[in-house]
């Protein structure tokens, strides 16, 4: 009696803890919100001309979302959201990078003007 | 009995749980190391702490995860984020540079102007020491100029003083018989004043030639006379080149008592014809082709 009631007993508990385990391992709701915050970090990295700066990077994000999509019509939402989470990121160090190279170029410029400068000036002691 | 159960089903569980915990990947060990080595650059966490932080938050989530796919998943993301702390710290210390380059630039400016002013000051400098050594040059050129046309203007006296006559032939001047010892060439003290001031006019003159020709009233023979006035004729001349002029540009001839000026019968006219007369002639003439026969 004692045996069989410890065999249901142990058996409940462990697909309890199976469910909460699997729970844990797995999304039920369509990552909506990570595939639009993937989106405007995207549409940053364009406006900060990643185009130019970081072509690759904000090729692999645009491609990212693009699965992203996909795997939500799928209704794979746990891969959706993974993949879209990564193009956010993709996208943001394509903004980072192109704004940090756009900096450069002012740094750039100003020393160039500092040089025509210097070079004008030894013309003006000649 | 209810202990032993338990501790099987605490077991259990402990099982199906370790079956969720990953060990770590070559990904998640790939992005622990990069994220440590940022983390030594100190430039990199003084300009990008939040981003780094956010890195290694996001790594231990990976070293947490329960599946593979997870831990990849979220190293990709910890390597990410390290790179973007890394564009954030670059890019701070690009801005860095930009503050300081402006700073030397404004000074470059500055000195670039400060240059303008020495480079147009020099400028005038140069001009106006050009002005004033042309000033200097035009003055010289006035005072020569005037200096010549007063010397012009004294030897023009002089020679007005030497009672010089334009005729055709040339300027023509007479050294009268009372300048030579009686019947002989010598000239006499009385004539040199006359002689010098001569000098003086063809030293200021070099392009003009003189004629010197003796004359001789007729008494005595002819050959006499003529032997005389060539004498008296030769004295001037060489007066003339004691006092610097050259000899080719004088002729000296006599003529003897051909060519009186006045007549040979009274004292007096006898008088003026004894004279050496002296012909400076015009610029470039040549003394030959104004000779007397």
């Amino acid at each position: 009696m004692s045996k069989i009631k410890d065999k249901i007993l142990s058996g409940s508990i462990l697909s309890i803890a199976f469910v909460i385990v699997l729970s844990g391992c797995a999304s039920k709701n369509p990552p909506l919100d990570k595939i639009s915050s993937a989106e405007s970090a995207i549409n940053r990295a364009s406006d900060n001309k990643a185009q130019i700066y970081a072509p690759l990077e904000l090729k692999i994000a645009k491609e990212k979302l693009e699965k992203a999509k996909t795997l939500l019509k799928d209704k794979k939402y746990e891969d959706a959201k993974m993949i879209a989470e990564e193009a956010k990121v993709d996208a943001e160090l394509a903004e980072e990078k192109s704004r940090t190279k756009e900096t450069q170029k002012i740094a750039q410029e100003i020393l160039d003007s500092i040089n025509a400068l210097k070079e004008e000036i030894e013309r003006l002691r000649r | 009995m209810k202990r032993a159960f338990f501790l099987a089903s605490a077991a259990a569980i402990a099982v199906i749980m370790s079956g969720c915990k990953q060990e770590p990947t070559p990904e998640l060990k790939e992005a622990k190391a990069l994220y440590e080595k940022t983390k030594q650059d100190v430039k990199i966490q003084e300009n990008a702490p939040i981003a780094l932080y956010e890195a290694q938050k996001t790594l231990k989530k990976a070293e947490a995860a329960e599946s593979e796919k997870e831990m990849n998943h979220l190293a990709y993301l910890a390597k990410r984020r390290v790179q973007i702390a890394k564009e954030i710290a670059k890019r701070k210390e690009a801005l860095k540079k930009i503050e300081k380059l402006k700073q030397i630039k404004n000074r470059v400016i500055l000195e670039a102007r400060e240059a303008e002013i020495e480079r147009a000051k020099r400028e005038i400098e140069e001009k106006s020491k050009l002005l004033k050594s042309t000033e200097e040059q035009i003055k010289a050129e006035k005072e020569r100029i005037k200096a010549e046309q007063e010397k012009t203007r004294k030897l023009q006296q002089q020679l007005a003083e030497l009672h010089a006559k334009q005729t055709k032939r040339g300027l023509v001047l007479t050294l009268g018989d009372v300048l030579f010892e009686t019947n002989k060439a010598d000239l006499l003290p009385g004539a040199m004043r006359s002689i010098d001031k001569l000098a003086q006019f063809l030293k200021a003159y070099p392009n003009r030639k003189v004629l010197i020709e003796g004359h001789t009233d007729s008494r005595g023979s002819k050959a006499y006379n003529l032997k005389l006035s060539q004498r008296r004729a030769n004295s001037v001349k060489q007066a003339l080149i004691e006092r610097g002029i050259e000899p080719s540009r004088i002729i000296a001839k006599g003529y003897g008592e051909e060519y009186p000026v006045a007549s040979n019968l009274t004292a007096a006219g006898r008088q003026q014809n004894r004279r050496v007369e002296i012909v400076i002639l015009d610029e470039g003439v040549d003394p030959s082709t104004m000779m007397r026969k």
